[in-house]
């Protein structure tokens, strides 16, 4: 029996799928009514064809739905957001400038002061107080003296600085008898060291205005914290949403 | 269902509408799938990563038969996998059944409607084609696949493989005959209702 050459067998695969135009269709009918050989790979090819056919379909193990994260998709960013997290931003520079500047870098905005405004911040004034909770613990002044110094509150009248000849606070050290109202009794105060004063002014009055917050400071701080929250609400709301939409 | 427009809304990225197409062809898909693997698993990992490059990609679909193009991508998802394996061979497990004993075949792939013999026969059958698809080089697997499992025509065939048309003739007259060499050495197991002519076996 002659082999068919594959052209032959192509022809018959293209006859057996309807693939072949009408003038090849007839020449290959022909050859296969003419020919053993190739109406059995015709016939072997056609069963093959409906053996494939046949093969059972595989039921589907899963749906293969994609989710959002499978295909990298995220949430849209309400237009909201921007505006109140810009916000947020700018409430929190406002405090740290303003921190900066009160706290930081004081010398800044202090020439700007007069030096009255000073005075009555109680900065550099002096004469009228001590700065001790406790008056008792006051060093003892003497009368018709008054003297600026650091600690002190500011006096009530102005007073012309050559006015302040008076003895200092430094030289009060020594013990000086003091009239009681009723000048009964004569007390003798306590020496105040020099070193003792130091300490009182650096360590208590100092750090307690540098972390100060002003009213500025602790609104900006406020709106910034309340606009981040704003900013998360709004953010898993849109999440919400987005995600029940799908 | 009106294929066009849901094309159109996914490549807009409305991931509704391309999970309409995806229930639409999943099945397709992932018979296209197993019949290439030979496995369940991988076939089913295959059908997912050609959804997902599908959507991801459908901006490249230019038209035409939108089946052929996502029976493309699920070949070269397919490709993908196998080249994978190759790299990292593995041996697959077994399904367990109730007393932990490994099975073959896994029961729920069975049809609750169909007579134990009856299922028996299907899955002899299906044992027999799978093996000598599996014997069958890659490309001709795909286009025997593509023709006479999902019964594609040739245009179909060409664009899903992006092979020529005499490519995909040729390939299939081959296929067909190397199928039918390796289904002789299944004769006993063949169900009768699809055993071939014995005159022409020999």
């Amino acid at each position: 029996m002659k082999i068919k050459s594959f052209r032959n067998i192509i022809n018959l695969s293209l006859y057996l799928d309807g693939e072949l135009s009408p003038s090849k269709k007839v020449k290959v009918e022909e050859e296969i009514y003419k020919d053993q050989q190739s109406q059995e790979i015709l016939n072997l090819m056609q069963q093959v064809k409906f053996l494939l056919k046949s093969t059972p379909k595989r039921k589907i193990p899963k749906n293969f739905l994609l989710t959002p994260e499978m295909v990298g998709m995220k949430p849209p960013v309400p237009h909201s957001v921007p505006i109140f997290r810009m916000a947020s931003v700018a409430a929190a520079l406002v405090f740290v400038f303003s921190f900066a500047i009160t706290n930081v870098y004081p010398s800044l905005i202090a020439p700007k002061l007069s030096s009255n405004t000073l005075m009555a911040q109680g900065m550099g004034g002096g004469g009228g107080g001590c700065g001790y909770d406790d008056p008792a613990d006051c060093p003892p002044q003497v009368e018709g003296a008054q003297a600026f110094g650091v600690g002190g509150g500011a006096p009530e009248t102005e007073v012309p600085m050559a006015a302040a000849t008076a003895p200092s606070i430094d030289n009060s050290t020594e013990s000086i008898p003091e009239e009681t109202p009723d000048g009964s009794n004569l007390r003798m105060t306590e020496p105040v060291p020099d070193e003792g004063i130091q300490p009182k002014i650096g360590s208590e009055n100092l750090p307690r205005q540098l972390f100060e917050l002003n009213s500025i400071q602790l609104v900006s701080i406020g709106v910034s914290v309340f606009l981040i929250l704003i900013v998360i609400i709004i953010r898993q709301y849109g999440t919400f949403k987005w995600r029940k939409r799908l | 269902m009106d294929e066009l427009l849901l094309i159109k809304d996914a490549k807009r990225g409305d991931l509704d509408s391309f999970n309409t197409l995806v229930l639409e062809y999943q099945e397709l898909v992932f018979n296209t799938a197993y019949r290439i693997m030979g496995e369940e698993e991988s076939a089913a990992d295959a059908t997912q990563e050609a959804f997902i490059s599908a959507f991801t990609h459908i901006n490249s679909f230019r038209g035409g038969s939108f089946k052929s193009w996502l029976l493309r991508t699920v070949t070269n998802a397919c490709y993908d996998i196998l080249r994978t394996k190759k790299r990292r061979p593995t041996t697959p497990l077994e399904p367990l059944s109730n007393e932990d004993e490994e099975i073959e075949s896994p029961a729920w792939i069975a049809d609750p409607d169909s007579s134990p013999s009856e299922e028996f026969e299907k899955l002899e059958l299906e044992h027999a084609i799978q093996h000598c698809l599996e014997n069958l080089p890659m490309d001709y697997r795909t286009v025997i696949i593509l023709a006479d499992i999902q019964e594609m025509d040739y245009m179909e065939v060409a664009t899903a493989t992006k092979n020529p048309l005499g490519t995909v003739k040729s390939r299939l007259a081959r296929a067909r005959l190397r199928m039918r060499e390796c289904l002789q050495d299944f004769w006993e197991l063949l169900p009768s209702s699809f055993r071939l002519d014995s005159r022409i076996s020999q």
